[in-house]
């Protein structure tokens, strides 16, 4: 683990910041298509 | 550290002559800039209900102002003037040769746009931006179309000649990164900008000349629309240009990954072409299958705006960590938020969160119909074009102007700058926030004030107009404030050395694979899927072709 | 190439949610037949009413076919005929819409029902009308002056 992070700079904000953005997408996503199947 | 040879580097000045012909394209644009936002205020007031135009100037003769100006003149020129200045920093003072291509190219198209705009100022024109035959606008507004798109094309060379001095000169090795990003964004439009001239040129100036009695509709819109996405991703790239080289040298911080930069910029050209049936979802005449495809290839074209999303935080965390930053967010304390060159397009990235989701809802095949044509459309193209874009080169002007026209940006101006992007941010929440709520509910994009015959679902979207009547009216204040600070960097601002910033490359970052400059690799790759998605389903538009239409003026 | 632990992981999850969502509309559209409206379809836009189904616009009971009804639309610059219609809530009814001049868009506002109508082709959508009231249609493809006064309704009666 030390090893990796070594090599590996610490990165950890970045990749909950990107899980952020790739939740907020796939719940606006979701959103959009339960309006979609709810009309007709 | 800097050491002394960096500091040198740091003040490389683009060449006076070069700046000149930069700055004229800057000119044009933010000239755009104000009659464009002039026109999209009066149209936010006219759809709140509460005005109307006088002088019987027609809503749709602004909407084409607006579109026009905003979405390929402001846009094109400032694209231009920041690449020219970016080859002539980077990959060295133009030739006497190439700086006279340059100004051939700002002239055409200058010409061109003058010429379009008597036109639609006459009424002779009112067919907005997109110019859909078969309404049918004067022969003179599509020749200056034509010239605008002829006139980047010659500029475009310039730079690409410069591209190519380069290489020959430094043989074997990868060029400035800067550089590279112009020539993809370059090659990209060379390509897609095709499409457009062949619809321009072939069918509507003949057809509007009376030449021909027919236009083949579908054909028009089809390459209308392999040239419509790609122009997105023109806008675009420049912003990407100033977050990834830019950007990490004003925070002080490395560019993350030379190689991943270029890789994605290399995505975006294989990408941003062959997808533009996703603008054509709900017509008629296109297999299913094909735009199906279209919409596989679309998703595609979001891979590298992920890899982007990544690279921008790493490069903002690993800086802040190297302040001091603790914990998770620490680091995100310690970015130089004071400093309008960073916040005001850092904002424009936030802004790309929502605009990317929405456009990912947009391309999503059936769950197009929720949306298309309504303002949903107009709201998200506010958030992507007119924030993340428009906000990017609103940082970006604020070193390069001054750098071009050997000033600074006071202390002032830089608080004024960060005013104008919160203002901006505000109005633009307001405005795109409520044309995506009630663009689901319905409105359509692109209409006049109407109540629809008194409707009851037309009613209940009278609140929401007037509250992106609201929020352009903050928009335009934003415009005001953005104009006085670019009047005082032009003519105004003391005299002094501004910096054109040029990110380097973390030292941790391995060497750049030359295939990634390749170009015979990634030309094929991009020509060929080009061809794949497009042959056949153009064959079939026609081969199965309806009898033509004649043109209208309805207007 | 190196790539970030991290850049990898958001990498897999990015992709794979792309493919999430292709794989719901893909499935969808292929295997439930839920396309976006197309119509492969030719017609003289010049003769529009002339040639049947065009020749007579307006609601009408179908046998025999998978839908219940048909609803057939002609949109001309700034007119939709039938300018209103009716349908009883539940039923199956297929759309079928074209133009005599100009593009014109046929959106129900409230329901999916949302197609560009262009000279020489017929747009075609099937739905279920299964929610009752009065949805505004209304042309969203710009068309000339009158664009946004270009309005029809139709309603859904139990």
């Amino acid at each position: 683990m030390s090893k990796k992070s070594e090599k590996d700079s610490d990165l950890k904000g970045t990749l909950y910041s990107v899980g952020f953005v790739g939740l907020f997408i796939l719940i606006s996503w979701f959103m959009a298509f339960y309006l979609f199947v709810d009309r007709f | 550290m800097t050491t002394i040879k960096e500091k040198a580097k740091d003040l490389i000045k683009v060449d006076r002559r070069d700046s000149k012909l930069a700055l004229a394209h800057i000119y044009v644009a933010f000239i755009a800039l104000f009659i464009g936002g002039l026109c999209g205020l009066l149209q936010v007031l006219v759809r709140s209900g509460k005005f109307t135009l006088p002088w019987g100037i027609g809503y749709y003769q602004i909407l084409t102002i607006h579109g026009v100006l905003l979405g390929l003149i402001l846009t094109t020129y400032f694209i231009l003037g920041f690449q020219i200045a970016a080859m002539s920093r980077t990959s060295g003072t133009f030739t006497n040769k190439q700086r006279l291509i340059g100004w051939i190219g700002f002239w055409v198209m200058t010409a061109g746009t003058v010429a379009a705009s008597i036109m639609v100022l006459l009424n002779e024109a009112s067919v907005l931006y997109t110019f859909y035959a078969p309404l049918q606008a004067h022969w003179i507004f599509y020749v200056g179309m034509a010239l605008v798109v002829v006139g980047s094309w010659i500029t475009g060379i310039a730079q690409i000649m410069k591209y190519v001095e380069w290489r020959k000169v430094n043989p074997g090795q990868p060029s400035p990164l800067l550089s590279f990003m112009v020539i993809v964004n370059m090659a990209m439009w060379l390509i897609c900008s095709l499409g457009v001239a062949v619809e321009v040129v072939f069918q509507l100036i003949p057809w509007s000349l009376g030449w021909v009695d027919k236009v083949d509709v579908l054909l028009s819109r089809t390459l209308f629309w392999y040239f419509g996405h790609p122009l997105v991703y023109f806008w675009l790239l420049p912003a990407y240009m100033v977050w990834y080289v830019i950007i990490p040298k004003i925070i002080g911080g490395k560019i993350f990954s030379d190689a991943l930069a270029r890789l994605s910029f290399m995505l975006f050209l294989l990408f941003s072409i062959p997808v533009g049936f996703h603008h054509q979802l709900t017509e008629p005449g296109i297999d299913s299958f094909w735009k199906f495809l279209q919409v596989i290839l679309t998703m595609m074209v979001v891979i590298p705006s992920l890899l982007t999303a990544f690279s921008m935080f790493a490069s903002f965390e690993l800086r802040g960590r190297q302040l001091g930053g603790k914990g998770l967010y620490g680091w995100f304390k310690k970015l130089p938020w004071k400093d309008a060159r960073f916040t005001v397009p850092f904002i424009g990235m936030a802004a790309f969160i929502p605009a990317g989701a929405g456009g990912i809802i947009n391309a999503s095949y059936q769950m197009n119909q929720l949306i298309h044509n309504t303002i949903w459309v107009t709201g998200h193209f506010h958030l992507t074009l007119a924030t993340t874009v428009v906000l990017t080169f609103f940082g970006a002007a604020y070193w390069l102007i001054p750098h071009l026209t050997g000033r600074v940006l006071t202390k002032q101006m830089n608080k004024l700058a960060i005013i104008q992007a919160i203002i901006w941010s505000v109005g633009m929440t307001i405005m795109s926030g409520a044309m995506h709520i009630v663009g689901l509910m319905g409105a359509p994009r692109r209409s006049d004030f109407s109540t629809y015959g008194g409707a009851q679902q037309a009613t209940e979207w009278i609140p929401y107009q007037v509250a992106q009547a609201v929020g352009g009216t903050i928009l335009f204040v934003g415009i005001i404030l953005v104009l006085y600070i670019v009047a005082n960097l032009l003519w105004f601002a003391p005299k002094g050395e501004t910096e054109f910033p040029i990110g380097e490359v973390s030292e941790h970052a391995e060497k750049t694979p030359m295939w990634l400059e390749n170009w015979k690799i990634w030309l094929t790759i991009c020509i060929a899927l080009i061809l794949f998605a497009y042959t056949v389903p153009i064959i079939d538009i026609i081969q199965n072709a309806p009898p033509g239409s004649k043109g209208y003026k309805l207007w | 190439m190196h790539i970030h632990k991290y850049e990898k992981w958001w990498l897999t999850f990015g992709i794979s949610s792309l493919v999430l969502f292709l794989f719901i509309v893909g499935f969808s559209a292929f295997h439930y037949g839920s396309h976006p409206p197309t119509g492969k379809v030719y017609i003289d836009p010049e003769r529009v009413d002339e040639i049947a189904p065009f020749n007579k616009p307006g609601v009408h009971k179908v046998a025999g076919e998978e839908w219940d009804y048909e609803v057939v639309l002609v949109a001309s610059a700034f007119f939709y005929n039938p300018p209103e219609i009716e349908v009883p809530l539940g039923s199956k009814v297929k759309f079928i819409a074209t133009t005599k001049d100009v593009v014109h868009g046929f959106q129900v506002a409230g329901t999916n029902i949302n197609m560009i109508l262009e000279p020489g082709y017929v747009s075609e959508y099937i739905t279920t009308a299964d929610k009752p009231g009065e949805f505004l249609i209304l042309c969203n493809e710009y068309c000339g002056i009158g664009h946004s006064t270009m309005t029809s309704m139709l309603k859904v009666v139990e």
